[in-house]
């Protein structure tokens, strides 16, 4: 084909007809449609919606278990962590599980707008959203435990330490300068296996399906511009 | 079989040149191709309620299988944007069926399409099957204004693709 040739709207033209007429190759029949609507397939949108239910399901369980406690925990454990600590954690518990509802119902909201048979550009910036809606799911998740929780441990610590070793012949005095430095232990430990864990699985399981998604906001520019 | 589910393969089986044409300007493999079939066939299926109608089944059609080319069932490397000038369409376009002219010009088309971007190749697709402006910009969901001039990019930018191919 010339460069002459090309030149010209008419020649593109010929190239529709030419579409047109290129002959089909594989055919399938009505029994094999069939057969590949009754498969299983999950996609990257799917799979990242699941794992934040979970997540949430995980969270929720938790949190009705702190809040309703006095039904499960023994007496004995919530005198050792301090009667305080406990009402302060069942506090946290109740505003963590708000928050997750919250979280977790804007998600569902726009995990439940994605369609197939939307236009492209509106399917792009849904699935944006969601993405958006899963990252603040993840970053909430881990700011409120770190910013929450981490003042709470240490004082479950210092508490733990001081009834499990008063009375035995140390005084007030000894016992909580070394409780001090044990709950700063305890939450040092206690931050670290969170920070580890959460970029372990965050980095992975997420990574994988965020990743995957965020090629989109690429072509949404690409649509866009 | 039930009604709807027969009703629904027919539909395809009827329309299954559509589905095959956005999988042949996505994929570089006739496994990745049918790997695509598959999952377009599928999504058009959970979609398949969501259809009133007002739009033809055609332009249905497109919708979900650009959507699930470009956004849903996106995986890495299914096409390699930069492919190279030797490589050829993996199709086998019949000799018998298409002359020999004419088989060359379309192994170049589909060469040049493939090294645009997954935008551009689906406003050259719905272009090439002569679909109006009107539902071009509904199916890509932008304006009929910004459709013709993105067209218009991508219009030369495929001429150049295949001076350069020829």
């Amino acid at each position: 084909m010339s460069e002459k040739e090309l030149n010209t709207e008419d020649e593109l033209n010929d190239l529709k007809s030419l579409w047109k007429n290129q002959p089909d190759e594989k055919s399938y029949d009505s029994t094999e449609i069939f057969k590949m609507i009754h498969r299983k397939s999950i996609n990257s949108v799917q799979w990242l919606f699941i794992i934040t239910f979970i997540e949430f399901l995980i969270g929720l369980v938790m949190s009705l278990w702190t809040i309703f406690g006095n039904n499960f925990y023994s007496q004995d454990r919530i005198q050792t962590v301090g009667p305080e600590v406990y009402e302060k954690l069942v506090s946290l518990s109740q505003f963590g599980l708000i928050g997750s509802l919250v979280i977790f119902g804007i998600t569902f909201y726009f995990y439940r707008k994605i369609s197939s048979a939307m236009a492209v550009h509106d399917l792009m910036k849904n699935i944006i959203k969601f993405r958006m809606s899963v990252f603040a799911f993840i970053f909430i998740w881990i700011l409120g435990m770190l910013i929450l929780f981490v003042p709470l441990m240490i004082e479950m610590g210092i508490n733990t330490y001081i009834n499990n070793n008063l009375n035995q012949g140390k005084t007030l005095e000894e016992v909580q300068n070394i409780a001090k430095s044990v709950g700063y232990i305890f939450a040092g430990i206690t931050v670290f296996s969170f920070l580890l864990f959460s970029a372990i699985y965050y980095g992975i399981i997420y990574g994988i399906f965020l990743r995957r998604l965020g090629r989109n906001l690429k072509e949404l520019k690409k649509i866009e511009n | 079989m039930k009604s709807k589910e027969t009703e629904f393969t027919h539909l395809i089986e009827s329309n299954q040149g559509i589905v095959h044409k956005v999988c042949r300007i996505y994929t570089d493999t006739p496994e990745a191709h049918e790997d695509l079939f598959q999952e377009i066939v599928l999504q058009l299926w959970r979609s398949f309620d969501s259809f009133k109608g007002d739009s033809k089944f055609s332009t249905w059609m497109y919708r979900v299988g650009l959507n699930t080319a470009i956004t849903l069932i996106r995986k890495k490397n299914r096409t390699i944007p930069t492919t190279s000038i030797d490589s050829q369409p993996y199709f086998d376009v019949k000799a018998n069926e298409v002359d020999e002219e004419q088989e060359e010009k379309l192994r170049l088309l589909y060469s040049a399409i493939k090294k645009l971007n997954d935008v551009e190749r689906a406003l050259v697709l719905l272009y090439l099957e002569d679909l109006p402006y009107k539902e071009i910009a509904s199916t890509l969901g932008i304006s009929q204004v910004n459709a013709r001039v993105k067209m218009s990019r991508a219009k030369d930018k495929l001429k150049e693709l295949m001076k350069i191919e020829s």
